[in-house]
């Protein structure tokens, strides 16, 4: 699976949310898929997921988080 | 031009210009320090264990060394061991702080041999350009904060730094570099890295890769930094495996070739598909292949990783192999393309097809067997010595294993003549009592001579012309093989030399009976005047009895019994010398009186030859008067 065009954008405040554009090809090139022609909402996608995956993704922001804690740069 | 020393007990109060204790330097930062080496210098390292924070202070412009040592070939009685620098600065079980070295943004730096190992960067090259970093090994131990090498490209600067051979492990990125922005126009960073190894490094965000590139901070995104390539690199499991983070142009397009990138998140990130390029990777197990890169043509997707991770130590194969290495029949074999490739991998070894077919990755097939399994040990290596032209020759050989035959795998003998190329021996089954044939291999006994083997010689390899022969015998499992040297001599003198020994010799202390020595001593007049022994010879002819030499012609034949008296009897009296002399007096001469013709005429008695007609002798005959009775015979 590759990815063209790919981009990603932060929706303008007071949106916290960000949206990935770009196409989803095979490696002959051909098209899967697109995220959209105005992109696809990241926190939209997020609440779709089911909850082992999202417990998977919190577990790895969990060790970037205590990190911040430490260091004083998360409260 | 100097060369410089530092070792692990030595004093930064010496010169450093010699690699004992007394004259080597104690620390990697006075070597690199402002009082330390000059450009062109070279400084060894010896191996031990560097706890420091280095910063290059010194100004360099050509080529400068800073090699690790870690066989100690310049350190006479220093063991061999890692040249490790590390960030933790007292003790290993107290955290480490800050970073390994950092190149002050010196030039024409040449780090070599060194094992990093840190909880920060490791190695930070800044802005320094003209470096090369090779078999240096990084290995971090923070997952956000261990990176091995990081650097910064100076906008619109060629830094023509190259990073190959080198291994990492890491936290968080392998190499992590910033490359300028907004150029005014295209620019080459000129970057090379080849031939690197990366195992898991990448911390958990989502930027993170195993090999960064990236544009520096503000600015437009034209006239990007371009003119990297990462070539037979190996990076396994990183977020991303490689990362043009928003940077590179069509005139020096960035471009990943020959690497083997397996289960990665993604394997290749870029800008556009029109300036990050990337061809002749195998991508395997990598949730996304390529993020605005291009399609390579001759890149694959699908297929086992195929390396030996250990896998043939774990099986405990003889044909063992360097970890990480390309499993034998693997995909990655030649899979790669020449064009900005070295000839060698990761560990120098020429790429399994030849130096000009690289494989994909890092680590060709590399067979550790090949080196360490057969090492024929003086014990096996012996010399005999052979006539040449000998032909049905067996030899003996030491294998140190039992239970081989000529059809064990593996197993196979060759035999060189002098400045000749070798010559395979097929080998053939053989009992060691069997005849010989070319070839033929049998074990003497594997009980009370294990280890020794029969191996029939081929008369070729015995043919004269040859100063000697080595026949090697090698190849199976549980034996170092055998070597033998077959001189080619009669023996080691020439024919004059033998001959000399031989004529030369005293015959005094040769006496045995029955030998040519004591017969050659006997029949010696000159130089041994010994009456017993000249005699002894001729006693024994005197007094054999002649009855047991009865052969006839021979005179022992002669002398038996009444032969000679029969042949005197039988002797035609006309035969012999002295046959025709006239009035001989000999017994022929008495013969022809009594059986040859004999006239009597005027007192004259002639008697005849045998051919009744010449005069062999005569004589005057008498008689009285009257009655000519013959009164007697006068011979003249």
């Amino acid at each position: 699976m590759n990815l063209q065009n790919f981009r990603i954008e932060k929706e303008p405040a007071p949106s916290t949310d960000w949206r990935v554009f770009g196409d989803i090809e095979d490696d002959a090139g051909n098209i899967l898929g697109t995220f959209g022609v105005d992109g696809t909402s990241v926190n939209q996608w997020w609440v779709t997921q089911d909850e082992q995956f999202q417990a998977g993704i919190v577990n790895q922001f969990a060790v970037i988080m205590a990190q911040q804690i430490i260091s004083g740069d998360a409260e | 031009m100097a060369t410089y020393y530092v070792r692990d007990d030595g004093n930064d109060a010496n010169t450093g210009l010699g690699s004992t204790t007394a004259l080597a330097w104690r620390t990697v930062q006075k070597a690199l320090g402002a009082t330390g080496i000059s450009s062109g210098d070279t400084v060894y390292i010896a191996p031990g264990v560097y706890r420091e924070n280095v910063t290059i202070a010194g100004t360099y412009t050509a080529a400068t060394y800073i090699i690790g040592d870690p066989t100690a070939a310049q350190f006479a009685g220093v063991s061999q061991g890692l040249v490790r620098l590390t960030n933790y600065l007292t003790l290993d079980t107290v955290a480490g702080s800050g970073t390994i070295i950092s190149s002050g943004n010196k030039n024409y730096l040449n780090f070599s041999y060194l094992y990093f190992d840190g909880s920060a960067t490791m190695l930070s090259l800044g802005s320094s350009v003209e470096c090369v970093i090779e078999n240096c090994a990084f290995v971090g131990s923070s997952l956000t904060a261990s990176v091995g090498i990081t650097g910064s490209v100076t906008t619109g600067v060629t830094t023509n730094n190259v990073i190959r051979k080198c291994m990492f492990s890491t936290g968080s990125y392998g190499i992590n570099y910033t490359c300028g922005v907004n150029h005014s126009s295209d620019w080459s960073a000129g970057i090379s890295v080849q031939s690197c190894a990366f195992i898991g490094c990448s911390s958990v965000t989502a930027s993170s890769a195993a090999v960064r590139f990236v544009k520096g901070a503000g600015g437009l995104n034209t006239n990007l930094a371009g003119g990297i390539t990462v070539v037979n690199c190996y990076i396994q499991s990183s977020v991303i495996g490689v990362y043009f983070e928003s940077i590179s142009n069509t005139t020096y397009p960035t471009n990943v070739r020959n690497c083997l990138i397996a289960n990665c998140g993604t394997a290749i990130v870029g800008r556009t598909t029109t300036v990050n390029l990337q061809d002749y990777n195998r991508i395997i197990g990598c949730t996304t292949t390529l993020t605005n890169v291009a399609t390579g043509a001759n890149t694959v997707t699908v297929g086992p990783v195929m390396l030996d991770i250990g896998i043939s130590q774990l099986f405990g194969l003889l044909a063992k192999q360097t970890w990480f290495s390309a499993l034998p029949g693997s995909l990655n074999i030649g899979f790669g393309d020449p064009t900005g490739a070295l000839t060698t991998d990761l560990f120098g070894a020429t790429w399994f097809n030849g130096g000009s077919d690289p494989d994909a990755g890092a680590l060709t097939s590399i067979q550790l067997s090949n080196t360490s399994y057969y090492q024929p040990t003086e014990r096996n290596a012996s010399t005999i010595t052979i006539a040449p032209g000998s032909t049905s020759q067996s030899i003996e050989l030491y294998l140190g294993a039992t239970g081989l035959t000529a059809s064990t795998s593996g197993l196979s003998a060759r035999y060189n003549r002098t400045r000749t190329a070798s010559v395979s021996i097929p080998l053939v089954a053989r009992t060691i009592a069997q005849a010989w044939t070319s070839g033929g291999f049998a074990e003497v006994d594997a009980t009370n001579m294990p280890g020794v083997y029969r191996l029939d010689i081929p008369d070729a390899a015995l043919a004269a012309g040859a100063d000697d022969v080595t026949v090697v015998v090698r190849g199976a499992s549980g034996t170092n093989g055998a070597v033998m040297t077959v001189k080619l001599s009669s023996g080691g003198l020439t024919a004059a030399q033998t001959a000399s020994a031989v004529w030369d010799e005293a015959v005094a202390s040769h006496v045995t009976p029955g030998t040519f020595g004591l017969v050659t001593l006997e029949t010696n007049q000159t130089t041994y005047n010994n009456s017993q022994d000249l005699l002894y010879v001729p006693g024994l002819v005197w007094d054999e009895a002649k009855s047991t030499h009865n052969i006839a012609g021979t005179f022992g034949e002669r002398l038996q019994p009444n032969v000679l008296a029969d042949d005197l009897l039988a002797r035609d009296i006309g035969s012999g010398s002295s046959a025709g002399s006239i009035n001989e007096r000999t017994v022929r001469s008495a013969l022809r009186g009594l059986r040859n013709k004999t006239t009597v005429i005027n007192n004259e008695m002639t008697v005849y030859k045998e051919d009744d007609a010449s005069t062999a002798w005569s004589a005057t005959v008498s008689s009285s008067d009257s009655s000519k009775t013959i009164t007697g015979v006068d011979p003249a």
